[in-house]
């Protein structure tokens, strides 16, 4: 009987001590990345707050764009990688550690370059560089808070910046003024801070007033 | 058995039942001179500054108890008033308003300076008060001259509670006979509503075009009149507990206005254009209606 009170008492204090390292140890170091793919979907802003849209046509006051920075390998799915645990000694926890995971690109955006291959309008010809005619809006905020941000604001809040559990920077770009041509297209440059330029080209819009 | 806890020298002794006697009879006395009374009232406020027109700013005292419902805005009244001799009275007063909330107190003191007649006297009564009003709609000004957008993008019923809150002094008159007494007074009061800020959002219909107008009101105390009367008629007039019923009315009035300051962002927070704004002052009146019971002891 003593034994068996002995055995309990053991088993009691083992898990015990499974509860004082059972917080969640989410404080794990970031993984580096590479922006090195794009791409550009169609936005819809014609209503209060963008919205992803399949279609090619656009009001004429509303040419929007999505623009997705990431890595083609795609280390976003480390985040469902399951967290490592002690082997042979799991931690006690009231709940399954939800841990964000860190990512950061080695290599931050620094210049948005966009050249539009239709005219925009008697003024803008086609060839143009109209970055400064577009502003920017993180994913995050496009539910209508405030107004934009500047496409050099946009860049410098890359810097440094830790993504959690997807490596992706996502943004929206809105032209400002208003399109006079019946089509429009633009070619879109992000140039890096280790100096790798990543090239894509939207889509063919059909403008409608 | 030596107890020296209990071993008190009789001067000791002497001096303890002084002490006791004398402040017994000192209460007795204060007790017949203490007055409290607790009051429950309902109050009809009504706030009016004539409607200025929108052709340049926002003129935000527009917006005053606007499309109320009612003719005046409820307020339940719960105060306390403590007279420790017939010379001096003090009042604390909790206003609660639709919001469900004390969002008012008004704090006096007043002293009876001289009495005139058998039952009449003057006093000074000074004090902190606030009157709070409700702004509302006041998007509606964007609504109706920003057409081509969607000149709110924030779809809940707007409505701002306007705090003024001021000190007032005022010389009255008290009649006093049997149960019944009348209090009459006129002062002045200088107040400053209380800055707020505000924010309106819009966006183009159909465009990509966003403007965002943010308003800061300022400080700018002004100078108003402040008239009262109130009626106390006690049902019973037997010493203790006693029940009576009050009625009372007040009226403020002065040109007041609120400057404001105002930022406009258009596309970026980097496009902006700030203003001061400063409407012009113009009448502006707040009566009030009070009844309730009130409960003495």
């Amino acid at each position: 009987m003593k034994v068996f009170r002995k055995i309990l008492i053991i088993l009691l204090i083992a898990n015990l001590v499974r509860i004082i390292p059972g917080c969640c140890d989410c404080d794990g170091p970031a993984t580096f990345f590479s922006f090195n793919k794009t791409g550009i979907t169609n936005l819809d802003n014609s209503g209060i707050f963008p919205q992803s849209s399949a279609s090619d046509t656009m009001r004429a006051a509303a040419v929007a764009f999505e623009v997705s920075l990431y890595d083609s390998t795609g280390y976003w799915y480390y985040a469902a990688l399951p967290a490592k645990s002690g082997a042979g000694f799991s931690r006690a926890t009231a709940m399954s550690c939800d841990c964000a995971y860190p990512m950061q690109a080695r290599a931050h955006l620094t210049n948005i370059s966009i050249t539009t291959l239709f005219p925009i309008s008697d003024q803008i010809a086609a060839g143009a560089e109209v970055s400064g005619l577009f502003a920017a809006s993180l994913r995050g905020n496009y539910a209508g808070d405030g107004v934009y941000i500047t496409p050099e604001m946009l860049c410098s809040q890359t810097e440094n910046k830790i993504y959690y559990d997807s490596g992706i920077e996502s943004f929206g770009l809105f032209l400002k003024p208003e399109v006079q041509s019946a089509n429009a297209r633009f070619v879109m440059r992000f140039t890096l801070s280790d100096g790798i330029t990543l090239t894509d080209t939207t889509a063919l819009i059909t403008i409608r007033p | 058995m030596n107890r020296p806890g209990l071993n008190i020298p009789p001067s000791l002794l002497l001096i303890l039942l002084w002490f006791t006697i004398g402040t017994s009879h000192a209460s007795a006395q204060s007790v017949r001179q203490e007055q409290m009374e607790i009051y429950l009232h309902y109050a009809c406020r009504e706030t009016y500054r004539s409607m200025q027109l929108q052709e340049g700013d926002i003129d935000f005292l527009n917006y005053l108890d606007y499309k109320a419902d009612t003719g005046c805005t409820g307020v339940v009244h719960v105060g306390f008033t403590l007279s420790p001799s017939e010379i001096w009275t003090f009042t604390a007063d909790l206003g609660m308003m639709s919001d469900m909330r004390f969002s008012q107190m008004n704090i006096s003191a007043s002293r009876i300076v001289n009495n005139t007649g058998r039952y009449t006297s003057w006093g000074v009564s000074a004090g902190i008060s606030a009157y709070p009003v409700y702004l509302n709609e006041f998007n509606e000004y964007h609504l109706l001259r920003d057409t081509g957008l969607m000149a709110d993008l924030d779809a809940n019923y707007r409505q701002e509670t306007l705090y003024d809150p001021g000190l007032d002094l005022m010389p009255f008159l008290l009649y006093t006979k049997n149960r019944l007494s009348l209090k009459a007074g006129t002062g002045l009061r200088i107040s400053s509503f209380m800055p707020f800020n505000l924010l309106i959002r819009q966006k183009k219909d159909g465009g990509n075009f966003r403007r965002e107008i943010r308003y800061e009101t300022l400080y700018k105390p002004a100078l108003t009149s402040i008239s009262t009367l109130h009626a106390t008629l006690m049902l019973s007039d037997k010493p203790g507990l006693s029940v009576g019923l009050q009625a009372g009315a007040q009226l403020l009035f002065g040109m007041r206005s609120i400057p404001y300051k105002r930022t406009i962002l258009t596309w970026t927070a980097g496009n902006r254009v700030t203003d001061k704004i400063t409407p012009g002052s113009k009448p502006f009146t707040v009566t009030e209606v009070s009844a309730g019971i009130v409960i003495r002891f």
